[in-house]
């Protein structure tokens, strides 16, 4: 595998930390995303990384700490504005439009990306994004369901097309929660065959939370450790692999 | 409070994973309306049928007559080639545009022959349903319930005809002399007088999701109400104003007698149709339904939930407002009464009624609101009170409204044709 990364730092996270009640879900967590890399974040169950993912993209308002991209600090944006700006993610249980067909799920995703609001209301329909969306439509080879409504597709296929959804509109950064979570070992393949190929061929960086170990060892550049709403350990899939620390979180702890 | 813009309630404290799922709550129900938010002209021929069905009830005021039984023949010819034919073919196509045709002709020639007071009827149909065509964009594509079209359509009344005067009026102590614009001028000032309000009250409104917009435009309703009984010096209060009808000509053509001032209603009915089509089938559209879908992936993927939901809104009072206008001249006298909170449950009802989130559904239950209501009109007020039944019934048998179950009954027939 090529696993080719320049040092441009895209997102940089710093300090943050979110509380429910007594829970610390989060507990100051600090790391940076560069450009072109697939930076892996594993910990056990209940340990606030998809908390993390929310506080990161405005879902939630974290307690402290602040995220920027590409220099700019974008803490106090609301959810679509940190889209917009190129702050892609999908969600750890399945997020898709399921009365819309598959076409128009990418397309919803692709479009506030293009013009402005007042442009997007004289645009034709599809916006020129026909050939886009079919394209990756193609790649993901759902072409004989591209006008299916995504509703009826198999839990494989929807988790395939909600991280589709993420990806369509070349955001800086794609953040994936768990996106092989629940899919059967046949789709499995596939889904780490596409990630990795929209990170080879088209240069995507993305930051993937992820339960199956051997899946986000083999894709991950770097991964993160968490443990407790802490960052454990940080470093290489091999540096992780031969960590006594992350063996005991794992093996002892839960 | 202020932190769930766009956050998606803690909803499961126990901790499960659920809750990193955006806003379960809001997820709309999954009926299932076919081709939902598509311009359905088999819809459309559905009311013409409807309205040809009134026109020629024995009990109206327009009788019976060869030519209306003609067009009820091939309405029902219509309306069965629409439920055969698939809407995404070729002929489907065609069929679908025929069907536009046909009823745009017929609203275009149907005052011929006709009596005053049927005209009038027709004329307060196709205004109502404009307004009812708003509240549909606001309610069936945008999701938000407003409980203010009643009183938007008094804001436009009232912005029209005050500024179509040339008359001095009083508030706070202020006096000012108001211009005589043409009335024609007085119609896009109404709308824009109703999206600018109506962009005050929605955008708090709409900060945070929940039904805060129904409560806000209730307020609101019962606000202007207030506004246009107490401001003597400007609304005349409760005495009301007689309406003059005297400036309104198209091409050296008086529009003011009953059968031609249908035509200006008819045209504002076709130009509301217009522009919420535009939008519905617009990439607008699109992201409408997406946040009907699934409001949390929308704002995750860069929907502006807000503004999007306000917009609907905002063109849904506008409509309204102009309305408004031409109502004040169809009914030649304006009173803050007609401009009351249930006025609005009329205009909900029929949105309900009709079917949410469709393109025809307004215009059959603005119909339901004023040709039927018409015929009921012998039972006095309690036609208000079969109406409420009646759609309550359908509530729980076709909660997608008479549009939605005729979808529904298209789609079943093809279901039956295909295998
Ligand atoms: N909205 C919330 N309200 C209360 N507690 C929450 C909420 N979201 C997450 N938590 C808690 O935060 C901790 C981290 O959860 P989560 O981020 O989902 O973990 P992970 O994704 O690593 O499995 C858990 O203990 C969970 O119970
Ligand atoms: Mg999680």
């Amino acid at each position: 595998m090529t696993k080719t990364v320049d040092n441009e730092p895209v997102v940089r996270v710093r300090n943050i930390s979110k509380r429910f009640g007594g829970n610390q879900a989060v507990d100051d967590v600090s790391f940076d995303v560069t450009k072109g890399e697939i930076l892996g974040v594993i910990g056990p169950n209940g340990c606030g990384k998809s908390t993390l993912f929310n506080c990161l993209l405005g879902q939630y308002r974290p307690d402290n700490g602040s995220i920027e991209l590409d220099g700019i600090d974008v803490s106090d944006w609301s959810p679509p504005r940190r889209a917009k700006h190129g702050l892609a993610r999908t969600f750890q249980l399945l997020q898709i439009f399921e009365t819309m067909s598959v076409r128009d799920n990418l397309k919803t995703a692709a479009q506030e990306h293009i013009g402005s609001a007042a442009r997007r209301l004289f645009m034709r329909p599809d916006m020129g994004l026909d050939g886009e969306v079919d394209d990756l439509i193609e790649r993901f080879r759902m072409a004989h369901l591209a006008d299916e409504l995504a509703g009826n597709l198999s839990y494989g296929q929807q988790k395939l097309l909600d991280t589709a959804m993420a990806l369509v509109s070349k955001p800086a950064v794609a953040f994936l929660d768990e996106p092989a979570g629940g899919v059967n070992l046949t789709m499995l393949a596939d889904v780490e065959q596409q990630i990795r190929d929209l990170n080879v061929h088209d240069g995507a960086t993305m930051v993937i939370v992820e339960h199956n170990m051997e899946f986000i060892f083999a894709l991950a550049h770097r991964i993160v450790v968490m443990a407790e709403g802490r960052v454990l350990m940080e470093g290489t899939p091999d540096e992780v692999r031969n960590d006594p620390r992350v063996v005991e979180v794992y093996l002892g702890g839960h | 409070m202020a932190e769930s813009v766009n956050v998606p309630q803690s909803k499961a404290a126990d901790g499960s994973d659920a809750l990193d799922q955006p806003d379960f709550e809001n997820r709309r129900d999954k009926i299932a309306i076919v081709d939902r938010g598509r311009l359905s002209p088999s819809l459309i021929a559905l009311v013409s049928m409807l309205g040809a069905a009134v026109a020629v009830m024995p009990v109206g005021r327009a009788g019976f007559d060869g030519v209306i039984g003609l067009w009820f023949l091939s309405v029902l010819l219509l309306v069965g080639v629409n439920v055969a034919v698939p809407l995404d073919t070729r002929n489907g196509q065609m069929v679908r545009w025929i069907s536009t045709a046909t009823f745009v002709a017929f609203m275009m020639l149907f005052p011929i022959g006709k009596s005053g007071a049927t005209m009038t009827d027709f004329g307060l149909f196709a205004i109502f349903g404009a307004v009812v065509v708003g509240m549909n964009l606001t309610q069936g594509f945008a999701g938000q319930v407003s409980l203010a079209p009643a009183a938007f359509l008094g804001i436009g009344s009232y912005t029209s005809v005050l500024l179509d005067m040339g008359e001095e009026v009083t508030v706070a102590g202020v006096t000012v002399d108001l211009p005589d614009l043409p009335f024609l001028a007085t119609i896009p000032i109404a709308i824009v007088v109703c999206m600018l309000l109506s962009v005050l009250i929605g955008f708090p409104a709409l900060r945070v999701r929940g039904p805060w917009l129904a409560f806000v435009t209730l307020a609101f309703s019962l606000l202007v109400f207030l506004v246009l009984n107490n401001e003597d010096g400007l609304t005349r209060g409760s005495r009301g104003i007689r309406v003059l009808r005297n400036d309104f000509e198209i091409f050296g053509i008086d529009m003011l007698p009953t059968h031609n001032f249908y035509y200006a209603g008819l045209f504002y009915l076709f130009f509301s149709l217009t522009v919420v089509w535009w939008i519905v089938r617009s990439p607008w559209g699109r992201a409408l339904k997406a946040i009907r879908d699934n409001s949390g992936r929308a704002s995750s993927l860069g929907v502006d939930v807000r503004n999007y939901t306000l917009l609907g809104f905002a063109v849904g009072s506008g409509l309204a407002g102009g309305a408004g206008a031409l109502y004040a001249r169809q009914v030649e006298y304006i009173e803050p009464r007609s401009y009351f909170v249930n006025q609005t449950i009329d205009f909900f009802l029929a949105t309900v009624a009709g079917g949410l989130g469709t393109l025809a559904g307004p215009l059959i239950g603005g119909s339901l609101i004023t040709l039927v209501a018409d015929y009921l009109r012998f039972t006095g007020d309690w036609y208000r009170v079969w109406f409420g039944l009646f759609v309550m019934v359908m509530m729980v048998v076709a909660p997608e409204g008479l549009a939605g179950s005729f979808n529904r009954f298209r789609a079943w027939v093809q279901k039956r044709v295909d295998s």
